[in-house]
């Protein structure tokens, strides 16, 4: 069994491609994300992590670190 | 501390943790404006004010920038802070409060309006009801949308929301499908009519099979779609993010480099500040986004930016004669009859061809209908074109002129005459004989679209090239385009033909726009550099093939789309030549002295907002 998860964050409307850019490279740099990413037109945080390793709660409060707020979350395939 | 419960918090402590960023910013407003009251009378307060304004707005922008930092990110942020920090440092506490206000305050302003141009696309999803109305063991329950069953019967009332796709199988209905197609004005519908989730049942009522339910509906998709297009970069935004990331960079190396080269502590700092060029970055997405909001408001999906930039850039547009420009629907346009009576030769027609599937027999049967018609039996059908059969004693052929001399019967001349009168108008006419006598003709015709006329000439008008592609005979296709006003159209063409002809304008350099009902247009639809499917509301194939999407079969889609297009080909161009003017007048601004700190955090927001608000005149364009 795979221990990976997509998670697919709304974030609140985000001002600038430069943010959703910071937003993105920080939360890929935890230990345990695979993959992230930050579509700034849509304000939207596609996340793949291994469960394992870390959690969303755990790039949740990265993201409010960085003064973002988190409306809603999906997980996906 | 503990966090107080939600009930005993004051209202003002609610709107604190929803609105922070706001109270931050109209906080720190009201020390800076102190600051500059009290200054006249105690130079120490006013400085102290400014120092505790730049904390509060700069406290975010710093805390951020840390975070960003511990994970070797330099930010836009730290700039920020750095160029605050340093400017408190060399005793301009009033340009470091400017700074950290400005951002802060630009920051939030930028994100309210970016929201409001997305607006068009929440007020669609709006539309989708989240209940239905079901019957389930033969009483009516509410159930959530997504959790009907296929195959379930949905109830609908007047004023009432339509929560899935299906068909009507029990009443009628006055129902709005604007959300879908763009089109406002409510059609009638009847059993066996298709219905989508997110149209209005204006009046009536209606019982539907639930066929698509939640994510599958026509609708929910058009949601994922737009969403998808509005994430999708365009080339020329890639290009200018490629632009930022030297940008930033160099303009640090230059602000290191001149604080060391002149000492100039100030000249430095201020490089910090216009270090992100905001106002490019934001130039392409911003317009984007807002000209995709518009055309999904108005029924038309669009793929991707990057193709309402080529709407905006066609140069020929080329027309499917067949279901695009006409309505795709044979009628019988006239009946002659040259012995007995015109009701009979139609209803032996119809007789014959009661169980054809070619589109002249359906038009034949559907010309008859409310006729009293025989049944027919020993039908026929010939591969050539025509079918026979025996109706009562009389045996019936029904084919073009060829079929009937091969069965030794005679055309007379006036036969002959009525057709080719039939012909030039653009219409199909065929034979039908009783016992080996000719006995008249059914003309059959497509009828245009009413709007066709209008839409090519604006196109014609927008000095367009229009050519109209069909696969009928040349007689007919040059009558249909006598009738639109067309003098371009190529006739006899196969599907792959109709790829050479794209082609063979492409290579004129020409920037191609096909239209087609995107479902025996698909070749074409991909070769061109436009691809437009019209029609499409329910058809997954064609919304799949297209980079525009009509979802109504109204040709002044078309027209818009183009429109709508070039109207957001300009404001990008605008966006762009306006951005790179305020890159470069800043960087020269800051070097020769006449430019600093607040003055350029303030250019730098402004040209950002006003960015902004140019890319927003695209959600109410028209």
């Amino acid at each position: 069994m795979t221990t990976k998860t997509k998670v697919t964050a709304k974030l609140e409307q985000l001002s600038c491609p430069d943010c959703a850019n910071m937003i993105a490279r920080v939360v890929a740099k935890i230990k345990g994300v695979e993959e992230a990413e930050v579509r700034y037109t849509t304000s939207k945080l596609i996340v793949t992590y291994d469960t394992v390793v870390t959690s969303w709660d755990s790039i949740a409060q990265s993201v409010a670190k960085l003064g973002y707020k988190i409306l809603s979350k999906t997980t996906g395939s | 501390m503990a966090v107080p419960k939600m009930e005993n918090r004051q209202p003002w402590q609610v709107w604190f943790r929803k609105n922070e960023k706001l109270a931050v910013i109209i906080v720190s407003a009201a020390l800076i404006a102190l600051a500059w009251l009290v200054g006249r009378y105690s130079p120490v307060a006013s400085t102290v004010l400014m120092i505790t304004a730049a904390l509060v707005s700069g406290y975010r922008i710093a805390l951020t920038a840390w975070f960003a930092l511990r994970a070797r990110i330099i930010s836009i942020q730290l700039l920020v802070a750095i160029a605050a920090i340093g400017g408190i440092l060399i005793g301009n506490q009033w340009e470091a409060a400017a700074v950290t206000f400005l951002f802060a305050f630009g920051s939030y302003l930028e994100a309210r309006t970016i929201g409001k141009t997305r607006e068009a696309i929440q007020q669609l999803l709006d539309l989708a009801p989240a209940t239905a109305q079901v019957l389930r063991d033969g009483s009516e329950v509410t159930v959530a949308a997504d959790e009907v069953i296929q195959g379930e019967t949905v109830i609908v009332r007047s004023g009432g929301k339509i929560p899935v796709d299906g068909i009507i199988r029990k009443g009628d209905a006055s129902v709005n499908q604007a959300a879908i197609t763009g089109e406002s004005v409510p059609l009638e519908l009847e059993p066996e009519s298709q219905v989508f989730s997110g149209s209005l049942v204006e009046s009536g009522y209606i019982e539907i099979e639930a066929q698509r339910v939640g994510e599958n509906t026509t609708f929910a998709r058009i949601l994922h779609m737009v969403e998808e297009a509005q994430e999708r970069k365009a080339p020329a935004q890639k290009f200018i993010e490629g632009f930022a990331r030297w940008y930033t960079p160099s303009i640090i190396a230059l602000a290191i480099f001149v604080g060391l080269l002149t000492r100039n502590v100030h000249i430095a700092l201020t490089l910090l500040v216009i270090g992100c060029p905001g106002a490019l970055v934001i130039s392409t997405p911003i317009s984007m986004v807002a000209g995709i909001g518009n055309a999904a408001k108005n029924g038309v999906l669009v793929k991707g930016g990057e193709y309402l930039e080529k709407a905006g850039k066609i140069t020929l547009v080329a027309f499917d004669k067949t279901g695009t420009l006409t309505m795709g629907r044979p009628q019988v346009t006239a009946v002659v009859s040259f012995s007995g009576s015109e009701e009979d030769v139609l209803k032996l027609a119809a007789a014959v061809e009661k169980g054809s599937e070619h589109h002249i027999g359906r038009a034949i049967v559907t010309g008859a209908a409310g006729r009293n018609v025989a049944n027919a039996d020993e039908v026929k059908v010939f591969t050539s074109g025509g079918i026979s059969g025996r109706v009562g004693q009389k045996l019936v052929l029904i084919g073009n002129r060829r079929l009937l001399e091969q069965h030794d019967i005679s055309v007379s001349q006036a036969a002959m005459d009525w057709m080719e009168t039939r012909e030039h108008l653009g219409e199909t006419p065929v034979l039908v004989a009783a016992d080996q006598q000719v006995i008249g003709s059914i003309s059959i015709a497509d009828t245009i679209r009413p709007e066709a006329w209008g839409a090519i000439k604006a196109l014609q008008a927008a000095k367009k090239r229009v050519v109209m592609l069909t696969g009928d005979n040349p007689r007919t296709a040059k009558a249909i385009a006598d009738q639109l006003g067309l003098n371009e159209y190529r006739a006899q063409l196969m599907p792959e033909d109709k790829v050479e002809a794209i082609r063979s304008f492409r290579s004129e350099g020409h920037v191609v726009a096909m239209v087609g009902d995107g479902i025996n247009d698909t070749p074409a639809l991909a070769e061109a550099d436009l691809g437009i499917a019209m029609g499409a509301a329910g058809t997954d194939a064609a919304i799949e093939t297209a980079d525009l999407t009509l979802m109504s079969d109204n040709l002044d889609k078309v027209t818009y789309a183009l429109r709508l297009g070039r109207a957001t080909l300009v404001n990008i161009r605008q966006n762009v030549a306006f951005a790179v003017a305020v890159v470069f007048l800043l960087v020269v601004g800051v070097l020769g002295q006449k430019v600093f700190l607040a003055t350029g955090m303030l250019a730098h927001e402004a040209s950002v907002m006003l960015v902004i608000l140019n890319a927003m005149r695209l959600r109410s364009w028209r």
